[in-house]
């Protein structure tokens, strides 16, 4: 159809639309008048002529609303006025108005929260440039079935040098240089060494001057530094002309060669320990002799268009021909290659699509409960309905209306969820944060609100169409002959049984989810980590080696550190030690009992501590046999260890573990390692995780094995033991001035972190369920109220014939049981099934745990007899004359 | 009615209203009473789906209107082809031509 007219149609339709409809009526009325008039001319008495006519122009008002309908713009038209009229409909009831939108909002604003974490954490992508193509290189061993290794810088190199798949393979490792320049305090910096390529890798352009060099990778050229764009700014005030000059670390001066932009992001904790702000070169070119020495993290960007598998089939290859052609260190040692993104959120992944699917629920039961309020309305407004029919209005036209006001609630309980979401969002970001340290803010991008808005509409769909094509069943003449009283029939009170009974079923699966959980979480509790964290304070430290070369000198230090801070009043014990438990790092080690002769890959891995003679104490780590360390365990006293239970058990079965001797392996027998006699054996320590096996753990004394990086346990009397940091901080002090603290924590928040997400989860999941609970309850009691105020007509007959309150009370609470022992049944088959998907977040409980289950299932049982007996105690209480004279 | 039937019709409805008033203008009871009277009582069209039809070819630029006088004295709508509306009849019986021949000779073929 030509497109000019129509649109000089629209503007008349929309802008003169009372000139167009008294032209129409007048149109319509004259063609009535004609008809009337060609009746009386056939002999028809006026009467009759205007009956007969109007049978033949089948209603005026129909006639013009059938020529309204095919106008140009009647489709906005429609909209506004269905707008309006909603906007007036819901304002006439608030109350309906008030209970939908919140409850909309509720479920739309959950919804959001989760799903601006999801964004943030699976689908936007990573902060780095071009980071689809960024994947991590383990070193994975056979023999242990460790598959996040480190590796060595000559393996890596080898990588490099054979396999196709990539651009660039580099590697990289923590450092943390002490800078005592610049404006502020000295400072432990959070760093990276890393091999040549690591800026390809990342395609990491500097803003001054350059990265590094290839030859910078070279033992005494290493002296050089790319500063982050943050410290620049920070500690350097943004000096433009910061290229070139000198910075002193760990006492040795550096040459700063270039500055990366603002846009340059880290690789984050859990890679590096802290996200780096400095780089410098790993300073170690591949050596045949440190093939061995698998200290470094490697990572590699796929060239475009090689797959993942691909990738992990080539390097599969490299990794047999490297372990033929050097089978004493590479026995059993492949390559596994990941997305970088899996070990960004990995662990996170399973809670939160978990919570996801929860939060669906939550909506889902939110939209079951409008549902319900609406049928029980429509029921009411079946009259009104009916006369729109009358004058002309088709189904679909006032099914259209309908969900306009659905729409309407919808969107104002999705633009109320908006609201909600800021406040859950910032709950969740707080905890998300710790779980996902390199989530960075989860922002509102337009992503998420056009999130909210397809939720808002889809809702507004799902709750609105069911009770809309239910109302606008077009049994007219029923619904106009009933005068009013019309129940929504049948039908009606099926649908709202079959929703409750979803209600009740969703419901059920939260509850039993968050019930697994808290029990989990229960359980986690009750494991004895093998240490007491209450009353704990550590600290990490770490000794420059211009200032403290020798092994003698950083024993002289932390033995002088441990004597002045356990003076402090207050503190009960102090200890050093290399690891912390629960605090995620470890220090796995290969040993060799004397006597057994082990093939390659045999040797038992443990995991390694050097501790200072208070360190058990402090930690309040059980001694079981022998004796503990003693500051006679001097590096000239006999080499001595402790193992723990575990340990002992695995090495020695029934045998006696005290007096065996056993010896830290070198692949390389450069130098004697000396055999160390075991003296003790004390409990078993939940190393990284509180839900690990308790593994094989060692202990060395550290006079025997110093080291410059320790952590500093103490334990204090009673009270708040971060009151005592200030005095450790002032002894650390008056002992080095120069010395950065770092990692400042108590053991019961190192416990709480550890456990944090399994909370995280349960306590959503847990909030969530209530809400489903409470939505649920409302639903019953919605449902049963309105069947009661129904069929107060039948209740008064059946009264008037004899029954007894006590029957009717049956009668209702029957019904409501009866839909809740339905939802149950369900919820208790699909709980069954979903709960497996959460496996990854239980412990010590099955998902099929019968106990919970039974008692959630009571639980929903009792809530929903509670909804049940207010409305039932107010059927009982009706009186049949005045039910009887209701009609 | 099911909307599939009226759809089929209205192609129909549009050239019987085109060709009522190729001779001059009409009111909306005169149209059908053309229509009926062209068709020799085979089309008896109701104002139920005239009007409509009337005001969606008017609005598509094929009818103009104007208000006139009825036979008995009363203020009309009469309607009237615009050229757009005469090529559009023209246009509608050469369709509606050469869908007649194809459908006879599908129905005579054996």
């Amino acid at each position: 159809m030509p497109l000019m007219p129509r649109l000089y149609s629209l503007r008349r339709n929309l802008l003169q639309r009372e000139r167009v409809e008294r032209e129409l009526a007048e149109e319509i009325e004259a063609c009535l008048e004609m008809l009337v008039q060609a009746k009386v001319a056939e002999g028809l008495g006026p009467e009759e002529a205007r009956r007969a006519a109007l049978i033949e122009l089948g209603g005026v008002e129909q006639v013009k609303e059938s020529v309204r309908e095919v106008r140009v713009g009647h489709f906005f038209r429609t909209v506004w006025q269905d707008f309006r009229y909603g906007v007036r409909w819901l304002r006439r009831s608030p109350g309906f108005t008030a209970v939908a939108v919140l409850t909309i909002a509720l479920g739309v604003g959950a919804n959001t929260a989760i799903f601006s974490v999801v964004n943030a954490a699976l689908l936007r992508p990573l902060p780095y440039n071009d980071p689809s193509g960024l994947v991590l290189l383990w070193g994975a061993d056979r023999a242990t079935g460790a598959e996040r290794g480190q590796v060595s810088a000559t393996d890596a190199a080898d990588w490099r040098a054979q396999a196709r798949s990539f651009e660039a393979v580099a590697t990289y490792g923590d450092w943390r240089p002490l800078l005592a320049e610049g404006s502020g305090e000295p400072e432990r910096l959070p760093a990276a060494q890393v091999g040549d390529g690591y800026f390809d890798v990342m395609k990491g352009q500097p803003l001054l001057g350059r990265t590094f060099l290839p030859e910078e990778q070279d033992d005494g050229k290493d002296f050089v530094v790319v500063l982050g764009h943050g410290l620049w700014q920070r500690r350097f005030g943004g000096d433009p002309s910061i290229v070139g000059r000198a910075v002193r670390l760990n006492g040795r001066p550096h040459t700063i060669v270039g500055v990366m932009p603002p846009d340059f992001t880290s690789l984050p904790a859990g890679l590096l320990h802290e996200p780096a702000e400095l780089y410098r070169p790993v300073a170690e070119q591949p050596a045949e002799a440190e093939r061995g020495s698998r200290h470094l993290r490697a990572i590699a960007r796929l060239k475009p268009g090689v797959t993942l598998e691909h990738a992990q089939a080539e390097m599969t290859t490299v990794a047999r021909r490297i372990e033929e052609a050097h089978p004493a260190e590479n026995t059993n040692y492949g390559v596994r290659v990941t997305p970088l993104r899996e070990d960004l959120v990995g662990n996170v992944r399973p809670a939160l699509l978990l919570l996801f699917g929860a939060v669906g629920f939550v909506l889902l039961i939110a939209c079951a409960n409008v549902g319900n309020l609406l049928l029980a309305r429509a029921g009411a407004r079946r009259r009104e309905i009916a006369i729109r029919a009358a004058l002309g209005a088709g189904r679909g036209r006032i099914v259209r209306q309908l969900l306009t006001e659905s729409l309407l609630l919808s969107l104002a309980g999705g633009g109320l969820g908006l609201l909600v979401a800021a406040w859950g969002t910032g709950v969740v970001e707080r905890v998300g944060l710790q779980l996902v340290p390199w989530l960075g803010r989860v922002e509102t991008d337009a992503r998420i609100l056009a999130f909210t808005f397809v939720v808002s509409v889809f809702t507004g769909i799902v709750f609105g169409l069911v009770p809309a094509l239910q109302a606008s069943r077009p049994d007219l003449n029923e619904s106009l002959k009933e005068g009013g009283r019309a129940g929504a029939g049948a039908a009606g009170g099926r649908l709202r049984g079959a929703l409750v009974i979803a209600e009740v079923a969703l419901s059920l699966v939260l509850l039993v989810g968050a019930g697994l959980l808290i029990k989990s979480v229960a359980r986690l509790r009750g494991v004895d980590p093998g240490f007491t964290a209450g009353g704990v304070v550590t600290m990490s430290l770490w000794l420059p080696g211009v200032k403290y070369p020798k092994g003698d000198s950083q024993h002289d230090f932390y033995a002088r550190l441990a004597e002045r801070v356990g003076n402090i009043p207050g503190v009960e014990a102090v200890g050093v030690t290399s690891v912390l438990p629960v605090s995620g790092g470890f220090d796995g080690r290969t040993i060799e009992v004397e006597g057994r002769a082990y093939g390659a890959g045999e040797r038992p891995e443990v995991e390694n501590y050097y501790v200072s003679p208070g360190y058990l104490r402090a930690m309040s780590i059980r001694l079981m046999r022998g004796r503990a360390f003693t500051d006679a365990d001097t590096k000239d006293a006999p080499p001595v260890v402790l193992v723990s239970e575990t340990m002992a058990r695995r090495q020695w079965g029934d045998e006696d573990p005290l007096g065996k001797r056993l010896r830290y392996y070198d692949p390389y027998a450069n130098r004697e390692v000396p055999w160390r006699t075991v003296v003790g054996v004390v409990a078993d320590v939940k190393l990284t995780r509180l839900d690990r096996e308790g593994a094989q753990g060692l202990y060395a004394p550290e006079a025997q094995t110093p080291s410059p990086a320790m952590t500093l346990v103490v334990r204090t009397a009673a009270g708040e033991p971060a009151g005592v940091v200030p005095a450790v901080r002032r002894e650390i002090g008056a002992l080095d001035r120069d010395l950065a603290v770092f990692n400042v924590k108590t053991m019961d928040e190192l416990v709480a972190d550890s456990l944090l997400l399994r909370r995280f989860s349960m306590l959503l999941l847990g909030a969530f369920a209530a809400l489903a609970l409470i939505l649920a309850s409302v639903g019953i009691y919605g449902v049963i109220a309105y069947t009661v105020s129904q069929r107060t007509h039948e209740i008064g007959v059946r009264m008037a014939l004899g029954a007894r309150r006590s029957d009717i009370f049956r009668l209702v609470v029957g019904r409501g049981m009866l839909l809740t022992l339905a939802g149950v049944a369900a919820g208790l088959i699909a709980a069954l099934s979903l709960t497996r998907l959460m496996e990854s977040l239980l412990f010590g409980v099955s998902a099929s745990d019968p106990p919970t289950f039974v008692a959630i299932a009571l639980l929903l049982t009792a809530v929903s007899l509670a909804a049940c007996y207010v409305p039932a105690r107010r059927a009982t209480r009706v009186d049949p004359l005045i039910a009887l004279r209701h009609e | 009615m099911s909307g599939k039937k009226i759809d089929l019709l209205q192609g129909t409805l549009h050239l019987l209203v085109l060709k009522a008033l190729a001779p001059g203008p009409l009111h909306g009871l005169g149209v059908s009473g053309r229509i009926e009277q062209i068709t020799k009582g085979a089309f008896q069209v109701k104002p139920g789906s005239l009007f409509p039809a009337l005001h969606r070819m008017e609005e598509a630029g094929w009818l103009e209107s104007s208000w006139g006088e009825s036979e008995n004295n009363r203020r009309a709508k009469y309607y009237s082809l615009t050229k757009a509306g005469r090529l559009q009849l023209d246009a509608e019986t050469e369709d509606w031509k050469r869908v007649s021949v194809a459908i006879t000779s599908a129905l005579k073929a054996t």
